[in-house]
């Protein structure tokens, strides 16, 4: 997946870098993009599963019963 | 004032009260947390099951509240758009959430409903619905690497498992909760934490695929109480990797009962002239492999359902649905004669099967997304909701999509060591009792 640059001001980058631990993060990087595809699952704008996995995972739930 | 102690929760997906009792004497660590806490029954919420409960459980809100109403959700009112819930479905309002904005670490491992995993203040590994192992199911992403040299490839379920291969299923749940026991052995042993949970998805399976042969007798009769036998062993083991003295609590979302059958929702409802299709299948065939091909004739039909552990009943509204027929000033009237039909619903021979039939609005403290017009329990959960077509009958003695030995009970557990309760719970109030045990106040002050 290719990747590109954006700017956030310092405040922001500096209260997650001196949190990382607190935030469970490795990197300033890692939290950031994972707030922004939470925020856009959310959204619908990205989906939590593809169509593949989402296929296959109906099959595992019908298969377990819970659905039909 | 924060209190500093630390609270592990261990929960045991589908774990009975009942057969608990019965099993207890064979199991010394569960046993004794028993005898020096408390063990009281825990309600769970409507309907019963994986997806929304233990969510519902950490949430503190029920299915309504949370707008998300089984493991699939209706995302619009066209017929074909239930979509697998996500962790994205439900708000970040659990107690791991809370607790983090505390300051406090939690250890999350296996909950249902954590996929795709959030950034929490710990360590997360995510539930059941996580597609495979290479999916990123962690949090942070570099403790899936150090999952994998901790335990090799870790199994969040058993594969495959509507199947007459019982050996294959008993070998396969024994293993996934081995793992994941290893797991968080090694992660509640080493790591810093407050709060953890570990939730294991093999009782239940364990239950639906061996309950009748552990009553009943059979090959497998012994395989269900061996299981627990197991769980016990690794449940010791993880408690002597974490600090004595701590909060301990074992709960499960649901309770089990045996499968009498299933109850063709959708053929009844033919049958009573609320859903008419273009085609009768020749062959059993899923209702929404019949709304994707066309052959609902959705301009005569009031209602139709879907299956699973329990039938969620939906009216074609017109205006709402894109070709609805119950107009929208009889909607109350049709529901409620519906409602009305399926609690007298009888079996083959003319017996009342006992269904119960719930109004989301009545049930729910709010009724967000959006619901099911009905919810259905075939025989009080005695029997599953079949959502198939083609059977030519509405009951039937076992289950459309394989071997089945259990459905869903209301009444799941709340063991406490040192005891919190000493009567039974609803399932939202481990929620506040979580909150409270760290000094911070639940949604219920």
């Amino acid at each position: 997946m290719g990747k590109r640059e954006l700017l956030i001001p310092e405040e922001i980058y500096r209260a997650i870098a001196d949190n990382l631990s607190r935030l469970g993060a490795s990197s300033v990087e890692e939290f950031v993009v994972y707030l922004l595809t939470d925020e856009l699952r959310r959204q619908g704008i990205l989906r939590a599963y593809g169509p593949e996995e989402e296929k296959a995972l109906e099959e595992h739930l019908r298969d377990l019963g819970y659905t039909d | 004032m924060v209190f500093v102690g630390r609270l592990l929760l261990i929960g045991l997906d589908c774990a009975d009260p009942e057969l608990l009792r019965e099993l207890l004497p064979e199991l010394p660590v569960l046993r004794g947390l028993v005898e020096e806490g408390s063990f009281v029954r825990l309600r769970s919420i409507d309907p019963p099951i994986t997806i929304p409960a233990w969510m519902c459980m950490f949430t503190g809100r029920d299915p309504g509240e949370l707008g998300v109403y089984g493991f699939r959700n209706r995302r619009d009112y066209s017929y074909d758009s239930l979509r697998v819930v996500s962790a994205t479905d439900f708000p970040r309002e659990a107690v791991w959430d809370r607790l983090g904005g505390a300051g406090l670490r939690s250890i999350l491992i296996g909950i249902p409903g954590t996929y795709p995993p959030r950034p929490i203040h710990g360590l997360l590994v995510s539930g059941f619905l996580a597609p495979n192992p290479s999916t990123q199911y962690t949090y942070p992403p570099s403790l899936r690497e150090r999952i994998r040299d901790l335990v090799g490839t870790y199994l969040f379920d058993v594969r495959g498992f509507r199947t007459h291969d019982k050996h294959r299923v008993l070998r396969e749940a024994l293993e996934m909760t081995q793992r994941r026991f290893r797991l968080a052995v090694e992660l509640l042993g080493n790591e810093a934490w407050d709060f953890a949970a570990v939730v294991e998805i093999g009782t239940d399976r364990i239950h639906h695929a061996f309950w009748a042969q552990h009553f009943e007798g059979g090959p497998f009769q012994d395989a269900l109480r061996d299981y627990y036998c197991f769980l016990d062993t690794c449940i010791g083991e993880l408690l002597e990797a974490v600090p004595r003295g701590i909060q301990i609590l074992v709960v499960s979302d649901h309770g089990a009962q045996g499968l009498e059958g299933g109850i063709a929702i959708n053929e009844w409802l033919l049958q009573e002239g609320y859903l008419t299709l273009k085609t009768y299948p020749k062959t059993p065939t899923r209702i929404g492999d019949l709304i994707r091909k066309g052959l609902v004739d959705w301009r005569r039909t009031l209602a139709w359902g879907e299956g699973g552990h329990y039938a969620r009943i939906f009216l074609n509204v017109k205006g709402r649905e894109p070709r609805g027929a119950v107009p929208q000033g009889k909607y109350d009237t049709v529901r409620r004669e519906l409602a009305s039909a399926l609690e007298g619903m009888v079996d083959g021979e003319g017996n009342p099967l006992g269904n119960r039939v719930l109004f989301p609005e009545e049930i729910y403290r709010e009724v967000r997304g959006i619901p099911p017009d009905l919810i259905v329990y075939p025989g009080n959960l005695r029997f599953r909701s079949l959502g198939s077509v083609g059977w030519g009958k509405i009951t039937l003695p076992g289950n459309d999509t394989g071997p089945d030995d259990a459905n869903h009970s209301h009444w799941g557990i709340f063991i406490s060591s040192p005891p919190l309760a000493d009567s039974d719970l609803g399932i939202t109030q481990v929620h506040d009792i979580i909150l409270g045990y760290f000094g911070l106040e639940g949604r219920n002050g």
